[in-house]
């Protein structure tokens, strides 16, 4: 059974979007309620939050946005950038701890204290771009992992899987032209779902131009669909970028049974996915993976979900 | 919203040993601007367009001045000679938005839409692109006009 860490703290909780809104900390806690069920929490190494150095943040938001930021919820406002970046007065301060927590086990794979991580964080971040919070995503936590793993632990090629069900617009401007970090996502059509970006046609940019691609999934379409185009577009993207470090942006709103999209996968489906990613760890980064949650709203379906997740992080 | 639904399906072709001149009588007589360029099995090699043609014209035959020599010299020339080799395509499942930005994206006035095996099974061309978004956004039809003075009329 592998070292696996699962990042869960209660201060993730005070993140509050209001009453109707569908990232809620209830997300957490039926994820956390799942995992104990299934009696997976005592294999799993339970780790707090820390509060992110503002140097990393830093690393990949402007100066400007983030005391933006800090203005904006410190001054009581009840949303920031969209309507729908619904926000409370902790919501600055859970950003940095979501941040820092990602970061801490970015630091622990990386000393060989852990083999690989679940990190159950909120407020989410792929949406995040440079200077605009967006799609409930204020920063960008997988992004700033990547940027810590390469300037603290000379990690030169870093690989984020996104399979969250809308594309990681912010993830993808952050890196587009960048040749060190090859984002792949998979995600319902842009002409059919948030955010509008992610085409099969965007490849990256300047240097980094071959270092993202995009596999855009057709309303309706579900588990075959996702296992051929995983099998055409990303293995034989990682197989030869040989990423050193594996970070996923886990988001669970592609399901069947999640209201936020129109894709049909199976929690089998789900599986699969993660199962070929720790294949894909196992290959090039020496097991080095680490999810980070993105979405996935489906209250009853999230504890399954992330239950059938550490199972397959812990080695099944 | 999807491409195969407002690409042309009954594609004019040419074969790539053809002559850079029946290349230009087809477009003429077709009044078309490219030609997909295929093998005997619908596999798409390339594309020529009348650019091309024109870019392998020398300027005294475009002014129908050439000689005897020049024009012998350009009889021989192939549509293989002149074509774009493996030109960009798109997918019959496509959607319009992603025709409309990848056309921007790549400058180029028409896309062959192939299957996964890269049979040719239709083309879009900026023209079929804005027949397809006037009929999407039914711009020609009566009635657009009717949310406008409603809302006018309302907002008095």
């Amino acid at each position: 059974m592998k070292r696996t860490g699962y990042l869960h703290d209660n201060r993730y909780l005070l993140h509050d979007t209001g009453p109707y809104h569908p990232e809620t900390s209830d997300r957490l806690t039926a994820m956390y309620n799942g995992i104990k069920a299934a009696g997976l929490l005592d294999h799993l190494i339970l780790l707090p939050a820390v509060r992110a150095d503002l140097k990393w943040i830093d690393s990949v938001h402007s100066t400007s946005y983030i005391r933006r930021f800090e203005e904006v919820c410190l001054s009581g406002n009840r949303t920031f950038d969209y309507p729908d970046n619904q926000m409370c007065v902790d919501t600055y301060e859970t950003a940095f701890l979501a941040v820092g927590g990602v970061i801490d086990v970015a630091r622990r794979i990386m000393e060989g204290e852990l083999d690989n991580a679940f990190c159950a964080v909120r407020p989410p971040g792929h949406h995040a771009e440079r200077a605009q919070a967006m799609g409930f995503c204020y920063f960008n936590n997988v992004a700033i992992a990547a940027r810590y793993l390469q300037q603290t632990h000379g990690v030169h090629r870093v690989g984020i899987i996104d399979f969250d069900v809308h594309h990681g617009n912010g993830t993808q401007a952050i890196f587009e032209e960048d040749p060190t970090v090859f984002y792949y996502s998979i995600h319902q059509h842009p002409s059919f779902a948030f955010p509008g970006t992610g085409r099969e046609f965007e490849e990256g940019t300047e240097l980094g131009y071959g270092f993202t691609k995009n596999s855009p999934v057709l309303p309706g379409q579900g588990d075959d669909d996702y296992r051929k185009l995983i099998e055409s577009d990303l293995l034989p993207a990682f197989e030869r970028f040989k990423p050193e470090f594996i970070i996923v942006s886990s988001g669970f709103d592609g399901h069947e049974d999640d209201d936020m999209s129109d894709i049909n996968l199976s929690s089998a489906g789900f599986s699969w996915i993660m199962e070929t990613i720790m294949k894909l760890g196992d290959q090039s980064a020496g097991g080095r993976v680490m999810s980070v949650l993105e979405g996935g709203y489906c209250l009853e379906r999230l504890g399954e979900l992330a239950a059938d997740h550490v199972r397959i992080l812990l080695g099944g | 919203m999807f491409v195969s639904r407002s690409m042309v399906s009954e594609v004019i072709t040419i074969d790539k040993d053809a002559s850079v001149f029946e290349a230009q009588e087809k477009m003429a007589a077709n009044r078309i601007r490219h030609l997909p360029v295929i093998e005997s099995d619908q596999r798409l090699i390339g594309i020529v367009t009348d650019r091309d043609i024109r870019s392998a014209m020398p300027y005294s035959m475009i002014k129908n001045q050439a000689t005897a020599e020049e024009t012998e010299k350009l009889a021989q020339l192939t549509v293989a000679d002149i074509m774009t080799h493996n030109p960009k395509t798109i997918s019959p499942n496509f959607t319009l938005p992603d025709a409309l930005l990848l056309i921007q994206k790549e400058r180029v006035g028409a896309f062959p839409v192939v299957d996964e095996a890269g049979k040719l099974k239709g083309i879009l061309s900026v023209r079929d692109l804005l027949r397809a978004f006037v009929n999407v956004l039914g711009i020609h039809e009566p009635g657009t006009f009717c949310a406008s003075k409603s809302s006018r009329r309302s907002a008095r």
